[in-house]
């Protein structure tokens, strides 16, 4: 069906704005309404969802080498529950992806292109992304090689810039509730790291597969130490005040002038971040294609990338009125949903795996 | 219903048949069904005032309003 293939790193660097890319907008101020003054501590516990979610899908990737989870599924928990779970993993991606091109537009629009109609600016999303599926794993690979620095440069530029703005006092009283604000803190992010379990979808294609694990790891670092540093620098440039901006790092970002020559900063954020929420919209919509391709039993995944697309764009619409629902989605459903889905269930399926392994190998031997 | 999302839709879809449709005249008929049907599935649920409707998203909220009380407090 995929007859490409990527490095490792191609894999980290795909993975790497699939979660930064919207966690950095607009989860600093939700950690920042549990956490308070603590919220840099939330991304190191979150993280560790997201170390156990690529240990999980690298050990099942183990079990079943050359299978994706919608294939496998059927081979560890029968050929019903299989489909039914492939469902429902299909159905979560394909909500997601809606929700995450619904996020993007939001953003677009409340902080931007005001007088845009938000269907032309999921509509435009959605047929780029399309695109590039259809142009397969390795050309999602290089383009994510191509646009991660391009990502991440502007970023750390950003922070240089806001240097003079900081208020390092901000971060003082630490722990002054004890540990639960900042792990409470930690859901929504958990939530974001959880989606670590689409390397699911990538680790059958990779040309060195004995690196998975490793860059799999390292991408979640790489990401915990991004969000770690993004919530210091918003808490010390916005105070107490973060947990009341929408998006808090836009707001930090306006802060800048120096010089009078480097003002109005956040546009030029604005159009780097686009870029990595291409890299995350398109990975959603790859691993929702190929996995639908996949439950189908389809012989390639190429015909059903345009359906899907407009799938995507009906439920980044459906029964959410305004961008008040979809913020209350990103705390009160998704977290939950995410790691449900992409960790307990993956867990126990990987525990069943283990188990049949195990009394399949006893049976032979005796 | 709103005339102008479905018109806009249909025209999608043509295009997409139009521009699909020749790529795929080696593949299974599996294939073409599911295309078929997937798009048809998008031309519907078009129809709808969808940002008012209720839908799957809202009943997964529903399923998890325990979890959004906690997240409340």
């Amino acid at each position: 069906m995929e007859k490409g293939k990527i490095s490792s790193l191609q894999m980290a660097f795909m993975m790497y704005p699939t979660i930064v890319a919207t966690a950095i907008i607009g989860v600093p101020s939700i950690t920042a309404k549990y956490a308070k003054t603590d919220l840099w501590l939330s991304p190191i516990f979150a993280a560790l969802i997201g170390y156990l979610t690529v240990y999980i899908a690298y050990k099942l990737h183990q079990l079943y080498p050359k299978q994706t989870v919608i294939q496998f599924t059927e081979k560890i928990i029968g050929r019903i529950p299989g489909k039914i779970f492939g469902f429902l993993l299909l159905f979560f991606y394909i909500q997601n992806t809606g929700l995450i091109l619904r996020g993007y537009a939001e953003f677009i629009v409340g902080s931007f292109l005001v007088r845009t109609p938000i269907s032309v600016i999921m509509a435009s999303m959605v047929l780029l992304c399309a695109f590039i599926v259809r142009g397969g794993i390795e050309v999602m690979g290089r383009a994510a090689e191509l646009f991660v620095p391009v990502f991440i440069f502007p970023i750390f530029i950003l922070i240089l810039l806001l240097i003079p703005d900081l208020e390092f006092k901000n971060i003082f009283p630490v722990l002054a509730d004890g540990i639960m604000p900042p792990i409470k803190g930690a859901i929504v992010p958990g939530g974001w790291f959880s989606e670590f379990f689409l390397i699911i979808f990538l680790l059958p294609f990779l040309a060195d597969m004995k690196k998975g694990m490793k860059s799999g790891m390292k991408s979640v670092f790489a990401v915990m130490m991004t969000l770690i540093v993004v919530n210091l620098t918003v808490l010390f440039v916005l105070g107490s005040t973060t947990s009341t901006k929408l998006y808090p790092l836009m707001n930090a970002s306006r802060y800048i002038s120096l010089a009078d020559f480097f003002e109005h900063v956040e546009s030029a954020a604005m159009a780097v971040w686009i870029v990595g929420a291409f890299v995350k919209i398109s990975v959603f919509y790859y691993a929702s294609a190929l996995g639908t391709a996949q439950w189908l039993n389809l012989t390639d995944y190429r015909p059903v990338v345009w359906p899907i697309g407009i799938l995507i764009v009906i439920f980044s619409l459906w029964s959410l009125p305004s961008s008040v629902d979809v913020s209350r989605n990103d705390v009160n459903v998704f977290p939950l949903q995410s790691i449900l889905m992409q960790t307990i269930i993956p867990l126990l399926l990987l525990v069943i795996a283990v188990v049949r392994k195990r009394n399949r190998k006893g049976t032979e031997t005796s | 219903m709103r005339w102008g999302a479905f018109f806009c839709t249909s025209v999608v879809v043509v295009l997409i048949i139009l521009y699909e449709w020749p790529r795929m005249k080696q593949n299974p008929k599996k294939d073409k069904m599911a295309f078929l049907t997937l798009l048809l599935t998008g031309l519907v649920l078009s129809m709808f005032n969808l940002p008012q409707m209720s839908g799957p998203t809202q009943w997964i909220e529903t399923l998890f309003r325990p979890f959004g009380e906690f997240m409340e407090k």
